[in-house]
């Protein structure tokens, strides 16, 4: 069941309605039927991964609390809870493994027989990819780690953990919820309250508006050109190339402000998951600020327990590219996706390398470092090294993007720009211009949110008759700008792959 | 209290969202359909005859020429592709506001299995339909998937995005008044086309079921049915279906009018495309026929003395709207089609060294702007390469042409006209008083003019159009 489906639009008021009417005690079930229902959806079969993902996480987690309480001895006690995390981990990712990432193993295996002239052939296994796969998993996963680490103590109701694992509005694409923010939340269900209600409206709107009016509208013309990228070149492929850089942000943040506007209605806070990302300075600073729960993660499972920073520049610089090549196997089971996580672990490593060049660099030019216009150069400058990175993202192959981006240097048409040959990528010269216009707002939107300025709270501050009209204004604007209806073909959120 | 006051903007918004989003709804909605039919609920209780059908009915039959010709009250139900499911509901919807007396039904794709055809066409219908329980039972009876359905009842969900196509039109409040009638201009070459005498087989079609629908609640409602199959170049098959649509008619003891067995029409240039509908010049020796049949054979009573107003208020529009399509064909070939109506009288001059009598087919679009005349002026100018006039006064019924240095005068009921030569021998027409004269030689380019027409609106006298046709451009204006 997709957010911008119709199914949704009808789903989510009846779990509204029925989550406030029914006794508090019974809320945390009807929720739970709710989220398994939301994801049988998609294919009824998968949820027992899900709920196998669940029963190993919960199992765990009791498991590594009883460990921690046993009169054992410490280093006893200690090597039984690393066997319980680990045994977490390795039926966990053993799912992941074989769902996600085992063809991907035999292709690569077969394509490196290929080479050695051994023929091998072994052949690709027919498994369709759960959705929400790697979200849950990670989910499940972290709650293991924060029951060993002792930040969290393991929760005994298993239909209130099974809720933490599966709660819908986050179940299929983030934000990947820490157990310490979420499962305390499901532990007191909220009251119906006027503030959650519009808070959580103004987010799915806001959500919807990135999903509907931007991102389905930019991928009509990235999709133009990237699915016939040999035919276009220079400055097509330019456009395009920054068009989807909008488009997945738009696409993507999309999914997890309507989730937590959805989780808001029920009364539940998700973390931020987007702030800002493309006003970042850095590209360092710009996974801070993009998908943040899964930056987080592997920052906190992965990133740290390597030794981090703190094992000198060598491997700081291994663990980067670690956890990037790793980050960006999360995302997809093909080498581009790695190519493309490494590219943004290199593009800090070289940072890093370059920093006191270009503090000398600073001090020669006599650049004040707080001004706009250095501060604008920054900007810029990550912002183009993520969307050269965003390249292998978007193509279908490495050696496509190789393709693309020498397509993009090397023609030279830039009266593309000035004679309106833009409008005949998908888009017409009303689409194009609307288009323009919903990424300028969304840029004001990411200034003031960069600023600190909350736009919610902005409109909360209003009359009820301002606030009104902001939300019906805003909910048309969607229905008729958007991308949805008959003859759209509801195009699934880009994440839901992952 | 605060709380409550929040609700009560809540509740005031959404009621003031519903009016925006109803506006917003309609404007960016496809007029097409809407502006068509539009009018039927205001008229449907005055109506005696709906006529049921695809686009051979929706086409070729215009309910206001029945009502200013036979004083007839009828409205045009038929749409573009419409199945016969689709004509089941429209006329289900049709009998919420109307209490006919006579139902004319086409036969046309009675042998079909298809339920609904092209989602364009469907769209053309469906959306004339306001949303009521009958048009929620149809769409389910239509459509068996969740999306369709949707997409049927609220054609928001299709048209949200037609605001990259909005123009003055989407915001004007004028409609289409021809009773749900459509005018097709244009001419093809016909498939050959002949009718064979053949006995009627057995069909059992979707088409069929629904027919019988049709005529069980014709029968409940003592509505009185004709059946017709409309005339075009129908290949075999379909003269098989002609052939049992009578066997049908014949099992119900209803009329059936096959115009296929007919010679009302020359398909040669009544066509507007090879294989499927007439053009207005067709349309109009349909509606004339079935005018004659309702009133001779159905016991209708003339209404033009009722004090229905509307009705000739309307007619004026429909003639009005007529006069602005005639004024905007490009083609001479198309003018002619236009020019093949009744209503309209009309003097016709075509130079001597024009070349156009070499395409027979304008001769015969000459003539066929008064079938019931020989035209014997026509034949000479053709066979000799002179001048010709033609005057026709359809209201007195005044038949006049000329071919070479002929002239004279006419009365008609717009005046005296007369048809001489200058002293320049150069050919003069002065209508009525006026000492203009309405022929040039040349256009103010200095090109030679080969064709011009003047039409006369014979019930005011006036002069509605004047067209002057150079030879290169008999095709495009």
């Amino acid at each position: 069941m997709l957010f911008n489906s119709l199914q949704f639009i009808i789903f989510f008021p009846v779990v509204v309605g029925l989550y406030y009417l029914i006794p508090q005690k019974f809320r945390t079930y009807w929720l739970l039927a709710a989220s398994y229902y939301f994801y049988m959806c998609w294919n009824a079969k998968y949820v027992l991964l899900l709920l196998f993902s669940t029963i190993v996480t919960y199992v765990s987690g009791l498991l590594l609390e009883r460990c921690a309480q046993g009169e054992k001895e410490e280093n006893k006690r200690r090597r039984q809870k690393k066997l319980c995390v680990a045994a977490s981990f390795f039926l966990n990712f053993l799912i992941l493994f074989l769902f996600k990432y085992l063809n991907f193993g035999i292709d690569s295996l077969n394509q490196v027989l290929g080479h050695l002239h051994i023929t091998l052939s072994v052949p690709a296994v027919d498994l369709l990819l759960p959705v929400g796969i790697s979200f849950y998993t990670f989910q499940a996963l972290g709650y293991t780690v924060d029951v060993y680490r002792g930040e969290i103590s393991a929760e005994k109701n298993f239909f209130r953990y099974a809720l933490f694992v599966s709660f819908f509005p986050q179940l299929v694409a983030g934000p990947i919820e820490r157990s310490k923010n979420l499962l305390r939340q499901l532990d007191k269900p909220a009251k119906p309250c006027f503030d959650n209600f519009r808070d959580g409206f103004l987010l799915m709107l806001w959500g919807y508006f990135l999903k509907l009016v931007l991102a389905d509208r930019i991928a009509v013309f990235v999709d133009t050109v990237y699915g016939d990228f040999e035919t276009y070149t220079g400055v097509y492929l330019i456009v395009a190339t920054l068009l989807f850089a909008v488009q997945i942000y738009c696409d993507f943040s999309g999914y997890s402000v309507i989730a937590m506007g959805a989780a808001k209605i029920l009364g539940i806070q998700l973390m931020e998951n987007f702030d800002a990302p493309y006003l970042a300075a850095s590209v360092a600073q710009f996974w801070r600020r993009w998908h943040i729960s899964l930056s987080g993660w592997f920052r906190d499972y992965l990133y740290i327990p390597l030794g981090g920073n703190r094992k000198g520049k060598i491997r700081k610089y291994g663990n980067l590219l670690i956890t990037f090549g790793v980050s960006g196997l999360w995302h997809g089971a093909d080498w581009s996706y790695v190519i493309w996580g490494l590219l943004n672990g290199f593009w800090q490593i070289v940072g890093d390398i370059l920093s006191p060049f270009k503090k000398k660099m600073v001090g020669l030019l006599d650049i004040k470092e707080g001004s706009l216009s250095h501060k604008c150069l920054r900007v810029v400058s990550t912002f183009f090294l993520v969307d050269l990175a965003w390249v292998f993202f978007r193509a279908d192959s490495a050696f496509s993007a190789l393709r693309i981006i020498k397509r993009m240097i090397t023609a030279k048409n830039h009266w593309v720009w000035f004679d309106g040959s833009l409008y005949n990528c998908g888009l017409n010269q009303k689409n194009f211009t609307l288009m323009i216009w919903g990424i300028l707002l969304l840029f004001a939107a990411d200034l003031c949110k960069y600023k600190g300025i909350r736009l919610r709270e902005v409109v909360a501050k209003q009359d009820y008759w301002a606030q009104c009209l902001t939300v019906t204004a805003a909910a048309l604007g969607i229905l008729v700008f958007g991308m949805w209806g008959a003859g759209y073909d509801a195009a699934s959120f880009i994440y839901f792959q992952f | 209290m605060k709380r409550s006051k929040a609700g009560l903007w809540v509740i005031v918004m959404t009621v003031i969202a519903i009016a925006l989003f109803w506006n917003v709804a309609y404007y960016l909605e496809n007029k097409g359909a809407y502006k068509m039919k539009c009018d039927f609920s205001e008229v449907a209780e005055e109506c005696d005859v709906l006529f049921l059908g695809t686009s051979h009915m929706l086409t070729e039959v215009y309910p206001l020429e029945l009502w200013h010709d036979y004083g007839i009250t009828s409205y045009n139900m038929a749409g573009y592709a419409q199945t016969m499911p689709v004509t089941y509901w429209t006329f289900l919807y049709a009998l919420e506001h109307a209490n006919p007396k006579v139902v004319v039904v086409d036969c046309y794709m009675i042998e079909s299995d298809e339920v609904a055809i092209e989602d364009g066409f469907m769209h053309l219908t469906m959306d004339s339909i306001p949303f009521s329980k009958t048009k929620v039972q149809a769409v389910c009876d239509l459509y068996d998937d969740l999306d369709s359905r949707i997409e049927y009842l609220w054609d928001f969900s299709l048209y949200h995005d037609r605001w990259d196509e909005l123009t003055w039109k989407d915001f004007a409040t004028g409609n289409e008044n021809a009773r749900g009638a459509l005018f097709q201009i244009g001419v093809s070459d016909p498939d050959p086309f002949v009718w064979k005498e053949m006995e009627a087989e057995p069909i059992d079609s979707v088409g069929v079921d629904y027919l019988r629908k049709i005529m069980e609640e014709c029968r409940k409602r003592d509505i009185k049915v004709i059946l017709t199959y409309l005339p075009f170049p129908a290949n075999e098959s379909k003269q098989k279906a002609a052939a049992y649509a009578a066997q049908f008619a014949g099992e119900y003891g209803v009329d059936y009018i096959n115009f296929l067995q007919m010679d009302l029409v020359d398909y040669r240039i009544d066509c507007l495309d090879a294989d499927s509908h007439l053009n207005a010049a067709g349309g109009h020796k349909v509606t004339s026929y079935i005018g004659q049949y309702l009133s001779e054979n159905c016991g209708l009573a003339d209404r033009r003395q009722d004090g229905l107003q509307n009705w000739d208020q309307d007619y004026e529009d429909y003639q009005r709207y007529k006069i602005e399509r005639l004024r905007g064909q490009e083609s001479l070939q198309n003018y002619l089609v236009m020019m093949a109506d009744k209503s309209f009288s009309l003097c016709l001059f075509v130079d001597g060294e024009s070349k156009i009598w070499e395409y027979e087919k304008y001769a015969d679009q000459v003539k066929n702007l008064a079938p019931e005349y020989s035209f014997s002026a026509l034949d000479r100018a053709v066979q000799q390469g002179e001048d010709y006039l033609l005057l026709l006064d359809h209201k007195n019924g005044v038949f006049v042409d000329f071919c070479g240095d002929e002239g004279g005068e006419a009365k008609t009921s717009f005046g005296k006209v007369v048809y001489t030569q200058t002293d320049t021998g150069e050919k003069a027409l002065y209508l009525g008083e006026s000492d203009e004269n309405l022929l040039r030689d040349r256009d103010e380019e200095g090109r030679k003019l080969t064709v011009q027409t003047v039409v006369i609106d014979h019930e005011n006298g006036e002069i509605v159009d004047m067209q002057r046709f150079r030879e290169s451009l008999l095709t495009n204006k």
